[in-house]
């Protein structure tokens, strides 16, 4: 993997709209002026709700969807670009591998279509399998795994030539919880490799625990991008969890901030920093045993309905 | 692209083919009919069943109540008339269509959602990987074909002892009739992305030009034969009080010519397959004619009787033609002649008398009462028997004598028959000390089994277009431009898929 600290993404101004001919000029804009850097080693969420424009841009960085308009990148090429290309790995939505290979045969035939050697590819197979649990069915065909079984190993697929950048559209479709567990496992052991991985899904709850950098996209164009802190900014409430909690603990926090409310090993107040250090004090003066005392953030799916419920006053998102 | 990533696609198309149920069952289908091929042995005199029972063919004749002509080598006969219906019926047509149906989804299913996004970010163009694609429709194809042509040609060789190697080229045409409907299905499946699509617009297109090239073969064999001309003529005569008329059936007869000429030169000659086949068959085995008489189309099929032609192989019968032993060791005085004469009287009739050409039972009598004088005179060692048998449209008359001495007597013949304008006599001279009676009937067996009466004195529009059909013909009857602009239409629908492909959005 080179180590140049150039972007590994680079997108400026990026425009895309479908549906247009000779005789239809006016078609459907899917991205409209989108500007993206992602740097080398990152976790990236894109998300957006459907018809946000994720997938299309993800294609457009691919090669695999043209007439686009602006400026694109990946690894420092034009999309399309074979030497790209073959850094890349794909787990597109919905994907469908060849019916008439086994697990093992589409590995071989990805890794090597990738433009990697064979020996190196038959190396990477069997370790790969077997992170994503399918060295048991690796010789069985296609047309005879599940919907899970397929997800596994359009994942490993992904890996198998060792990319540099891994395009990861809903990974965790059709996934049970162990495997949707062994995934993002995976995609932290990349992370950790250097490898940048672009996820695309719905499910905000993963999004947030795996990556580093999320952008929101509704309607072609980005709402807001930025590390997950910034995108789950601190909502001003405190949740403190105490070893015993008195009867009277409400009649006991007048005065110290507002909002209270009752938690299963404490409570949870509305206070500013300031107020923060007189609760503390007030607390212990009473004796009380403090175990833990966590600042309350906004979670990435209230941030996220917040955006588009904003952009689409009205409309669900 | 890397070795790797060919290697890849090599595997990914091979494992396509084979996983392919239809592909199985063409497998088994081909495998039913080359099996007879070991099983039944097609001999000279006999059809040998599973190596063990013998049937003679006159009782295969009064089975099946179809004569085997005397003319004819029966195993030969047989052997070519099983690998015809075999190759131009049953693979050459019902083989194709279920070949292509059996392959068009293969462009469409790797464009469908979920599949393209994966194949088509990978490292190879996108015409890479649709012409690798086609090419899995070749091996699929090929592969059948090299398991039915190469499976009965051994067959027939190992168990009937009948090597034709031209026959292998069918296997060659097999794939190229395929390889051009096959690009035009690839061409309706990136267009459409619909399998279902493909199949039909294609035996549509299959048809369609068979048709195309049928008519076109007419409308040249009446421009040929001034047919159409005639016809002109005719509504000139029926027109003739309506010169409106006359002007627009004209106007319609050339647009209807130009249309025809359109569609042909444009279209892939799937009909022409055949004719190619058969003559890159010839070209294998060097089987044109090893005489031939340009003027009447009588000709000798091969060397007969382990006899070389002396001279050349269409000669204009200024002088007798002549064959000699092939073995140099062989007795010098074998020989046979043959000596064409116009049957046209040579001289007036005496008056009353019509004029009469000249036939071959006629000249034949004439000719064994002269030999019947020269027994008389003691000149001949035994006397002349004369036969009769049909031989194609008119009889064969044979007069035998022997010439010499007990010690060293000559068998003698001379066959007469009549074809066209024009009487043929051959004369046969073996010395009898060189052969017993058995072997020199075989011999003159085999001499005239080789020879083969024109059929084609008015050839039909078909069989007309195959004489015309060949590798230095006129332009329009070339085998060369017919492969080439057959090729060219399968380039030019694999080069339109590929522009189609290059515009999609994924």
């Amino acid at each position: 993997m080179s180590q140049t600290t150039d972007p590994v993404v680079r997108v400026r101004d990026l425009h895309k709209v479908f549906g247009t001919s000779l005789f239809k000029r006016k078609g459907f804009p899917a991205l409209r002026g989108v500007d993206l850097e992602v740097g080398r080693g990152q976790v990236f969420g894109l998300l957006g709700p459907n018809g946000a424009g994720k997938t299309t841009l993800v294609k457009v960085l691919l090669g695999l969807t043209k007439g686009w308009t602006g400026e694109a990148t990946l690894l420092g090429k034009t999309p399309g670009d074979p030497r790209s290309r073959r850094r890349v790995g794909f787990l597109p939505e919905d994907h469908r591998m060849p019916p008439y290979l086994t697990g093992h045969q589409v590995m071989r035939l990805f890794g090597m279509m990738s433009g990697a050697d064979s020996n190196r590819v038959n190396a990477q197979i069997g370790p790969l399998l077997e992170k994503v649990n399918m060295t048991s069915s690796a010789h069985r065909k296609i047309r005879e795994y599940s919907k899970g079984m397929q997800q596994r190993l359009g994942l490993a697929q992904a890996l198998v030539h060792e990319p540099d950048v891994v395009f990861l559209d809903e990974p965790t479709d059709g996934v049970d919880p162990v495997g949707r567990a062994s995934i993002r496992e995976m995609v932290l052991d990349m992370k950790a490799r250097g490898v940048t991985v672009f996820i695309n899904s719905h499910l905000l709850m993963e999004v947030e625990l795996i990556c580093d950098h999320v952008m929101i996209m509704d309607k072609g164009k980005i709402l807001v991008q930025g590390s997950i802190d910034e995108l789950t900014p601190r909502t001003g409430a405190v949740e403190v969890d105490l070893r015993e909690t008195p009867e009277d603990l409400e009649e006991y926090l007048k005065g110290h901030g507002r909002g209270f409310s009752l938690r299963d090993k404490g409570f949870q107040l509305e206070l500013n920093d300031d107020e923060l250090d007189g609760l503390i004090d007030h607390l212990r003066a009473r004796g009380l045993s403090i175990l833990a005392l966590t600042p309350r953030r906004l979670t990435l799916e209230q941030s996220f309905i917040g955006l588009i419920q904003e952009d689409q006053p009205g409309e669900r998102p | 692209m890397n070795a790797s990533i060919l290697r890849a696609l090599f595997e990914d198309s091979l494992q396509q083919v084979l996983d392919n149920r239809v592909f199985r069952l063409l497998v088994i289908l081909t495998i039913c009919m080359v099996a007879p091929t070991f099983l039944i042995g097609f001999h000279d005199d006999h059809i040998s069943l599973l190596w063990a029972w013998d049937y003679s063919y006159g009782e295969l004749t009064s089975t099946l109540g179809v004569p085997i002509p005397p003319d004819v080598r029966p195993a030969e006969m047989l052997i070519k008339g099983v690998q015809t219906v075999v190759i131009e019926g049953l693979a050459g047509f019902a083989g194709i269509i279920f070949c292509i149906a059996a392959t068009a989804f293969f462009v469409p299913r790797m464009l469908e959602k979920g599949a393209a996004d994966t194949i088509f970010s990978k490292p190879v163009s996108r015409a890479t990987l649709l012409l690798m694609r086609y090419v899995s429709g070749l091996l699929f194809v090929g592969v059948l074909s090299l398991v039915l042509v190469g499976g009965m040609y051994a067959g027939f060789a190992i168990v009937s002892g009948y090597t034709d190697t031209g026959f292998l080229w069918s296997a060659v045409t097999l794939v190229y009739l395929y390889a051009m409907l096959h690009a035009f299905s690839v061409l309706v499946g990136t267009i459409t992305r619909s399998s279902v699509a493909a199949i039909l617009v294609v035996l549509m297109l299959f048809m369609f030009s068979g048709c195309i090239h049928s008519a076109w073969i007419f409308k040249e064999y009446a421009q040929e034969n001034a047919a159409l001309e005639l016809l002109r003529t005719e509504m000139r005569e029926e027109g003739s009080g309506r010169a409106e008329g006359e002007e627009d059936e004209g106007w319609f007869l050339d647009s209807l010519s130009f249309t025809l000429n359109t569609f042909h030169y444009i279209l892939p000659k799937t009909g022409d397959a055949k004719t190619i086949t058969g003559m890159l068959r010839e070209a294998v085995e060097g089987t044109g004619p090893a005489l031939e008489d340009t003027e009447a189309h009588v000709v000798f099929k091969d060397h007969p009787g382990a006899m070389s032609l002396m001279g050349s192989s269409t000669p204009d019968f200024e002088d007798p033609v002549i064959w000699i032993p092939s073995d140099p060791d062989a007795d010098a005085r074998q020989k046979v002649f043959l000596t064409r004469r116009d049957r046209a009287p040579t001289e007036e009739p005496p008056p009353g008398e019509r004029v009469r050409r000249l036939i071959a039972s006629r000249v034949a009598s004439a000719f064994d009462k002269e030999l019947e004088a020269r027994e008389e005179r003691g000149e001949l060692f035994e006397g002349p028997s004369k036969e009769r048998a049909m031989f194609g449209p008119n009889q064969l008359i044979v007069v035998r004598w022997q010439e010499g001495s007990a010690n060293d007597s000559l068998y003698r013949a001379r066959f007469f028959f009549h074809f066209s304008d024009w009487l043929y006599e051959v004369d046969l001279t073996v010395p009898r000390n060189h052969m017993d009676d058995e072997t020199y009937e075989k011999w003159e067996n085999s001499f005239f089994r080789g020879l083969a009466l024109g059929a084609q004195q008015f050839p039909g529009p078909i069989q007309w277009y195959e004489d015309e059909f060949g590798w230095s013909s006129p332009w329009k009857f070339n085998a060369f431009f017919s492969i080439g602009t057959s090729l060219a239409f399968a380039m030019f629908c694999l080069g339109l898929s590929v522009f189609r492909l290059n515009r999609y959005d994924f």
